[in-house]
């Protein structure tokens, strides 16, 4: 009898303790956008959230900023935005247009992309929308 | 008997240890900023933060903003929901406004103002505040 009081406080605190350091209850108005991206490969969407934790394993969504101040090839900044679906296809643009990168900079770690590729043999980004909304928050 | 003490204390020891140790306990000066939206005859405003709004309690609270770049203009839009379901958005082309969208995170306090007393109009202006008492 004891013995299994015991036990019962122990397992007791142990949860309290795990339940007390637990991160914040998850309401609130939520979108979970995965990666999508037209058949052509001419668009890509998606929040860095929804494809992270997608229940596949191949979804991914972002965007880079480079500055390369290299003597023989700079100085020149760009914008590099890329995705994955879960189907395995993929697309990606760049860009060097000043506005882009900037969009660039705005990212958090849950934003939503779209990028339009201008055309799939020069790459250039025609479009690009970054969302920062409290509705892509994990 | 013994060692079923010795097991009870070692649970509760483990348990201590877990929490002094996991993740840091929420303490600190803490603001809660859900999404508010006001305004006079001449304009109207919004306000709240991206992580009260995403964890309140209700399903309804939204608040954000988008950077667009096309080919041949920029465009930024800021657009909040609260809890009875009132929204406002104000879309401007100023490249100032692009800008101060750069200095985003996902706990940033978003306020926004626009020149209408309508639901959408220009904005006028935009704040985005970064401060540890919004994090989570």
């Amino acid at each position: 009898m004891n013995a299994k009081l015991h036990k019962l406080i122990g397992t007791a605190a142990l949860g309290l303790a795990l339940f007390s350091n637990s991160l914040p209850a998850r309401a609130g108005l939520a979108t979970r956008n995965e990666v999508y991206i037209d058949p052509s490969g001419t668009t890509a969407q998606g929040s860095l959230t929804g494809a992270r934790y997608s229940a596949d394993n191949g979804q991914y969504i972002g965007c880079d900023v480079y500055f390369d101040r290299r003597p023989n090839s700079g100085p020149w900044a760009s914008a590099y935005c890329f995705a994955g679906d879960k189907t395995g296809r993929s697309t990606y643009c760049s860009s060097t247009d000043a506005r882009f990168i900037d969009a660039v900079k705005g990212m958090t770690d849950s934003s939503h992309l779209y990028f339009r590729v201008s055309s799939t043999f020069t790459r250039v980004c025609s479009d690009l929308e970054v969302t920062n909304d409290s509705a892509y928050l994990k | 008997m013994k060692t079923n003490l010795k097991k009870a204390l070692g649970l509760a020891a483990l348990s201590v240890t877990l929490l002094a140790n996991t993740i840091p306990t929420w303490a600190g000066f803490v603001t809660t900023s859900l999404v508010s939206i006001g305004g006079n005859q001449v304009s109207r405003w919004a306000s709240g933060s991206m992580e009260d709004a995403r964890y309140s309690a209700d399903s309804r609270q939204q608040i954000g903003c988008r950077a667009q770049i096309l080919s041949t203009y920029s465009w930024t839009t800021c657009y909040a929901t609260d809890s009875a379901g009132r929204t406002l958005l104000c879309g401007s082309g100023d490249w100032k406004f692009l800008e101060t969208l750069r200095g985003m995170t996902d706990s940033s306090q978003i306020y926004f103002e626009t020149n209408s007393t309508g639901s959408s109009g220009a904005c006028t202006n935009i704040v985005i505040a970064n401060s540890s008492d919004l994090l989570k």
